[in-house]
């Protein structure tokens, strides 16, 4: 493998606010990356660092092992999905693939185009304004506009995020199959968990300008590297015992040396989870095969733990 | 954009403002019209002239453009190039600063603004006398390029003012996409972000041109031996008391102003640009 990108030691500071701390990072050639994290945390800055609209503080940053962190945007060879896609309102469908290729001075343009609105779709609304479509095909419209130039690597910034729940989902697995077909390189920003799931080959988790861990998601579900990630990742919240960690699925209910009152409920097709306190007040859920009543006491086994050792 | 004005309520209201409006503009348009074509017994050589005429003439005009046309004729090009220098600067001063000035934080750039206002809240009178000092030193005096740089002074703040909210409003990741899909500085500026501003540009041009077009102070000092329109219209009705002459010219002051903002309105009042784009 070959390391496509590389961040040494980034730091970025406003005014007083360190916003990213001494982060340090590799991504593959042809990795799906995503950089997960809660909003404000500085993921979109990272993301601009990388793309060269800001500059880091301090610290360096290599794509194909070239130092770029003092190059401007047009020289870095990247392509960038923003989360409002920013068409260009002024010019209809075509003209905005086109114009990274103008901008390259590139040859057959009418025929790169077609190619690429072909691959995603949207050969018929080539000629239409850019507010005459929907969500989804700006979407697409801004997805052919990073790949027609066959950029080093792409980075998106929550692409997903203003589609609707149906769109995105098939969005979601469109982007998949690009990124597989392109054998490219994504680094791809979101703050939705499965996104990352769904999309990341690895997630780097950031909080407060630093990467609390960097795995596949099924490694930060199952062993997350701190209570912090245990308690980002996933549907519900890593249970906290003892200082030890579990999961829902990791527990069994009906019998057992642990207890807790239920509070609430929540049905997920055929599945329960029951939500709870135990005696020292810590916020317990449970996955659980039938019903209980709210109020009453439920004992259940721990099959498994994580252990976070003495880590806050 | 769902604006009130699509509900019918308001649209109303809208329509009875506008008549108000427009009645108060049309009647001394009316006024200058019956003059000018009605015949001179009945306006203003009658004790008491008619608002509504029945004799009409063209000789008014007639008289007024033969005996007159090579005067009226330079004082019209005169005025037209003055117009088109003070908007086609207006335009392109104020698209540039204007985008120094929506890098700013917004609390800054108005300050800088008001500054800018500054200059404006001196008499045009009271600069004027130095500025033609100056200009009889520097040969501009009683030229269009002279008149229009110091009717600049006066609309270039306004003009600054105008594209710099258009460029503010649109959203920033245009221009960094722009930059990111390969554009350099002056690229992204003139092939992204300039189509993008054209409204408030366009708006800008049309207001400077409009402004420079009846200004008086300046033009009736810098530029009195070969006059612009108003100077000659005011030349006409006060120091010659012609004032067949002074509406017929006036309604040739007006012509272009309406064919301009008829011409210009399509581009400044489309919201064309503002959607296919969120957050």
């Amino acid at each position: 493998m070959t390391v496509k990108l590389e961040l040494k030691n980034v730091t970025k500071i406003y005014g007083k606010h360190k916003v990213i701390n001494d982060l340090s990072l590799t991504v593959e050639q042809g990795e799906f990356f995503v950089i997960l994290g809660p909003s404000g945390t500085g993921k979109s800055t990272l993301l601009k660092m990388m793309v060269g609209i800001e500059q880091p503080t301090s610290g360096k940053i290599f794509i194909d092992g070239k130092d770029v962190t003092k190059l401007p945007p047009n020289k870095r060879n990247l392509a960038m999905v923003f989360q409002n896609y920013a068409l260009y309102p002024n010019m209809n469908v075509f003209n905005n693939i086109a114009f990274p290729l103008r901008m390259h001075h590139r040859t057959n343009i009418s025929q790169r185009v077609r190619e690429v609105a072909e691959k995603l779709n949207i050969s018929d609304i080539l000629g239409k304004r850019v507010n005459q479509i929907s969500g989804g095909q700006q979407q697409r419209v801004a997805l052919a506009r990073a790949m027609v130039r066959k950029p080093a690597m792409f980075l998106l910034d929550e692409p997903l995020s203003n589609l609707d729940a149906r769109v995105r989902f098939s969005a979601r697995a469109e982007l998949k199959r690009i990124q597989q077909e392109l054998e490219q390189t994504f680094v791809f920003v979101t703050h939705d968990q499965k996104e990352a799931e769904a999309l990341g080959d690895r997630v780097a988790v950031l909080n407060k300008g630093e990467f609390q861990q960097i795995a596949p998601y099924k490694e930060l579900y199952e062993n997350p590297a701190n209570p912090w990630v245990g308690d980002f990742v996933g549907d519900f919240p890593m249970n906290l015992v003892d200082g030890k960690g579990f999961r829902p699925e990791w527990a069994s209910v009906g019998s057992g040396d642990y207890s807790m009152v239920v509070e609430s409920m929540e049905s997920i097709g055929d599945v329960s989870f029951i939500f709870g306190s135990d005696s020292n007040g810590e916020h317990i859920v449970l996955r659980a095969p039938e019903k209980y009543p709210i109020g009453t006491t439920v004992k259940y086994t721990v099959n498994r733990f994580k252990d976070f050792g003495n880590q806050p | 954009m769902v604006s009130e004005y699509n509900n019918p309520g308001s649209h109303k209201y809208f329509f009875i403002i506008a008549l108000v409006f427009s009645i108060i503009v049309l009647i001394p348009m009316y006024v200058l019209v019956i003059i000018a074509f009605a015949v001179p017994s009945q306006t203003i050589a009658a004790y008491y002239p008619s608002l509504i005429p029945t004799k009409f003439t063209l000789s008014n005009l007639m008289h007024a453009f033969s005996g007159y046309s090579s005067i009226l004729e330079a004082a019209f090009i005169k005025s037209l190039i003055t117009a088109t220098i003070v908007g086609a600067l207006a335009a392109f001063l104020g698209f540039h600063a204007s985008y120094g000035l929506s890098k700013l934080p917004v609390r800054l750039s108005s300050l800088i603004i008001s500054v800018l206002f500054f200059s404006t809240m001196i008499p045009s009178l009271t600069i004027a006398i130095p500025i033609s000092v100056s200009f009889l030193k520097a040969g501009l005096y009683d030229s269009a390029l002279g008149l229009a740089l110091a009717q600049e002074l006066v609309v270039l703040p306004m003009t600054i003012f105008m594209i710099t909210g258009t460029l503010q409003s649109l959203p920033k990741q245009i221009e960094l996409q722009a930059r990111v899909d390969g554009a350099g500085f002056f690229q992204s500026l003139y092939s992204v972000i300039f189509p993008l501003a054209l409204p408030g540009v366009l708006a800008a041009f049309l207001l400077s041109w409009m402004m420079s077009w009846d200004e008086f102070t300046f033009a009736i000092i810098l530029s009195p031996v070969h006059p612009t329109l108003p100077i000659l219209i005011y030349l006409d009705s006060t120091a010659r008391g012609n004032i067949l002459y002074a509406s017929a010219f006036s309604l040739i002051v007006t012509i272009p102003v309406i064919l301009i903002t008829m011409a210009l309105s399509k581009f400044i009042k489309g919201n064309y640009m503002a959607s296919g784009l969120t957050g």
